[in-house]
């Protein structure tokens, strides 16, 4: 096996096993600290949850680059407690309805509990109630204890999971839960633990940042400000080509490399130069359009302060959203390349000084 | 955990989609070395055990005979199709609600035996029309996800007609509850392994027979227990099994079929069987002596292959006693421990004791 995805699939596989459903990256955070000690300057955690994570270049007055990648990721909280010891559930994010009923999921209150999400009985359905989504208002998680029990154990406002884990399919593809968008932050620590202090051509700064998946609340914006980067890369997952793309012809095939977006939000400059530098060092990638909007951290990060030049990028990945995300690692180390790339090249960080 | 909770756990983990039960056969035979008189399969892959009658007043001949019945199939998939891009679409086996294949892990048994592992697709919401967003996919628009990079690598590790499951681990969760695939009907087939252990180490006398049927292709409905049952000609017949059942939150008490907790579920008349009254009332009465929860099944609703037995050759008076299942038919069955253990109690007070219901009875 390639030792270069195999570590890549450590990091993502501790970054996996970590619940950080929103609102829950400052816990995250610490339970990921061997992940980051002795790799960074400095180890921040802000008011609102990023992660803040400085590797200096030893450079005067070097230019700043922020990276983000966000660690929230999408899950459900309980909102209230039915006889039988029955939750019900909100979601947190944008989740599908119809790949929950009698699914597994992980309560996490003051331990760690098991539970199923309940589906229709046959007897109890009306013909065409097949066809019918369920409402997550009309949910029940099942958690095998008492109503009294499970108050004490899981009050409302514990959050949920789903229970899957990090699994592979063939060659180097991935499939697991919250790889939406661990697989860029992976690829993004992966970039940062390759390249020596001596190679940095700016002060890299990554931020694993706290509620994008609650798009509306956009947590990386106190992130930027902070670190007042020069030049920020939004890390983010693309929709990957599927059989069910219908009409849609401009999703990515996994496989083909990072992804690289065209877009009004970001800057034009940097990401023309971002894929001369691909070009120069043969990283695969491939091009997407996301024209009046980008539906990632950039969004935020492009108008933070004074306004900032802003690259967006990714990879792609099949069945968002759902537990069982599937992304090509080939793809992800093309990223890690492409991060690497960036943060040693002396011309953008030239350029990032203007 | 328990005799019967690891049994479980180890049958529940094997490969046994309706149409391909040879692993599940080849484990139960390996829990069951040396303990029937004799073991066969048959054309169909159904596996039939007997555990003789002994001692004074047995004669092998005029012998009646007791049927112990459970399936060794579990529900799952057949791949119909490769595509050009080496995505995998599938026809289902055995009633799944379409509502729970959307983004499950899968396991496909392909090649050189090996096992591949998939993802039952889901479109990403974020890309699905307002239409698409209120109604479930249909099971021709859903496709498993193997990873592969085009119909070339796709072949390579599987063939249009290979068998997959969910791939769901067994665990016990909450204060007696279990959670795995398959449950329906490995259950069953563990309750039947430890009665037959139970029987070959009984020196009691007794004057029957009793065949153990782990039967075939239940899930479908075209079931080779029909075929077991001919060849056996039972006196009397007990299924074990699972029966679906809604005892959750905002459920009507008239709607929930059974109680978890409360016991085995004694079918007294479902979609496709009347049973025998006597009988139901002789377990009703031996579980109520022996201090064992028995529940009876409070809704007509579903059917098993009792369907098939009760009516074999000239008729056999069958019982049914089902674990209350919920969620059956899904990656994640849940059955109570409680439910579990008092089903074996029954199971096995019943067939030691057979002789006291079956000599008050006609049968030929």
């Amino acid at each position: 096996m390639d030792p270069r995805f195999e570590r890549y699939t450590e990091i993502l596989k501790t970054l996996c096993d970590t619940m950080s459903i929103s609102g829950n990256t400052r816990a995250a955070a610490e339970s990921l600290r061997p992940l980051f000690e002795g790799r960074f300057d400095s180890i921040v955690t802000d008011p609102v949850g990023n992660v803040i994570l400085t590797k200096k270049c030893g450079a005067e007055n070097a230019p700043r680059l922020l990276i983000d990648a966000h660690l929230d990721e999408v899950g459900m909280m309980v909102s209230g407690i039915c006889d039988g010891g029955f939750l019900r559930v909100a979601a947190i994010g944008g989740i599908d309805t119809r790949i929950l009923q009698a699914a597994d999921v992980l309560v996490y209150g003051k331990e760690v509990i098991r539970g199923v999400i309940a589906s229709t009985p046959p007897h109890l359905q009306d013909p065409g109630d097949a066809d019918k989504l369920v409402k997550m208002k009309d949910l029940l998680i099942d958690t095998g204890y008492s109503k009294e029990e499970i108050e004490t154990l899981a009050p409302v406002g514990t959050p949920v999971g789903f229970a899957s884990g990090l699994r592979p399919l063939a060659g180097k593809i991935l499939s697991g839960r919250g790889l939406d968008d661990k697989c860029c932050a992976a690829s993004a620590l992966l970039a940062l633990e390759e390249t020596p202090r001596e190679s940095l051509a700016f002060d890299v700064t990554l931020v694993l940042a706290a509620f994008e998946e609650t798009a509306y609340i956009g947590g990386a914006a106190p992130a930027a400000y902070s670190v007042s980067p020069d030049l920020a890369l939004a890390l983010d997952v693309d929709f990957g080509s599927a059989p069910d793309d219908g009409d849609n012809k401009e999703l990515l095939p996994l496989g083909d490399g990072l992804s690289v977006t065209f877009s009004s939000v970001t800057s034009r400059r940097f990401t023309k130069a971002f894929i001369r530098l691909c070009e120069e060092k043969k990283i695969k990638y491939q091009l997407c359009v996301s024209a009046g909007s980008l539906g990632t951290d950039g969004e935020v990060l492009s108008v933070s302060r004074g306004g900032t030049s802003c690259v967006n990028l990714g990879v792609p990945l099949r069945n968002m959203h759902t537990y069982t995300e599937v992304i090509s690692g080939d793809d992800a180390l093309a990223l890690a390349d492409g991060v690497a790339a960036v943060m040693t090249s002396r011309l953008m960080a030239e350029e990032a000084s203007k | 955990m328990s005799e019967l909770t690891e049994l479980l756990r180890d049958l529940t983990a094997v490969f046994g989609p309706t149409g391909c039960e040879d692993l599940v056969r080849a484990e139960i035979e390996k829990q069951l070395a040396g303990v029937c008189d004799d073991m066969r399969t048959d054309p169909l892959g159904s596996l039939t055990c007997v555990v003789r009658g002994r001692g004074d007043g047995y004669d092998r001949q005029s012998a009646r005979r007791l049927m112990i019945s459970a399936h060794m199939d579990e529900v799952g998939m057949m791949i119909s199709r490769i595509d050009d891009r080496g995505f995998l679409y599938f026809q289902p086996l055995g009633g799944i609600d379409r509502r729970v294949l959307s983004g499950r892990p899968v396991r496909i048994y392909g090649h050189d035996t090996a096992f591949v592992n998939g993802v039952i697709a889901s479109k990403s919401i974020h890309l699905q029309s307002k239409e698409e967003r209120e109604k479930s996919f249909a099971v021709k628009d859903m496709y498993i996800d193997i990873g592969a990079r085009d119909r070339s690598e796709a072949e390579s590790m599987v063939s249009v007609g290979d068998f997959a499951t969910f791939d769901s681990p067994y665990y016990e969760f909450g204060e007696n509850k279990i959670k795995s695939k398959a449950i329906d009907d490995r259950l069953g087939c563990a309750i039947m392994i430890l009665t037959a252990r139970a029987l070959a180490a009984s020196d009691a006398p007794r004057s029957y027979d009793t065949y153990f049927s782990f039967g075939v292709r239940e899930e479908i409905g075209i079931s080779g227990t029909a075929c077991t049952a001919f060849s056996i000609e039972p006196d009397c017949a007990l299924v074990l099994e699972s029966t679906a059942v809604a005892d959750i939150a905002g459920v009507p008490d008239n709607s929930k079929v059974a109680i978890q907790g409360e016991g085995g579920a004694l079918s007294l008349i479902d979609r496709s069987t009347v049973y025998d009254r006597g009988l139901a009332d002789h377990l009703i009465s031996l579980a109520h002596a022996n201090g064992i929860p028995v529940q009876l099944k409070r809704f007509l609703s579903g059917g098993n292959d009792a369907a098939h037995i009760h009516k074999s050759r000239s008729g056999v008076i069958t019982a049914a006693l089902s674990a209350p299942t919920r969620y059956i038919h899904s990656a994640s069955c849940v059955v109570d421990r409680r439910d579990c253990e008092a089903m074996l109690e029954l199971t096995k007070t019943f067939a030691l004791g057979f002789d006291s219901f079956i000599s008050g009875v006609e049968t030929r």
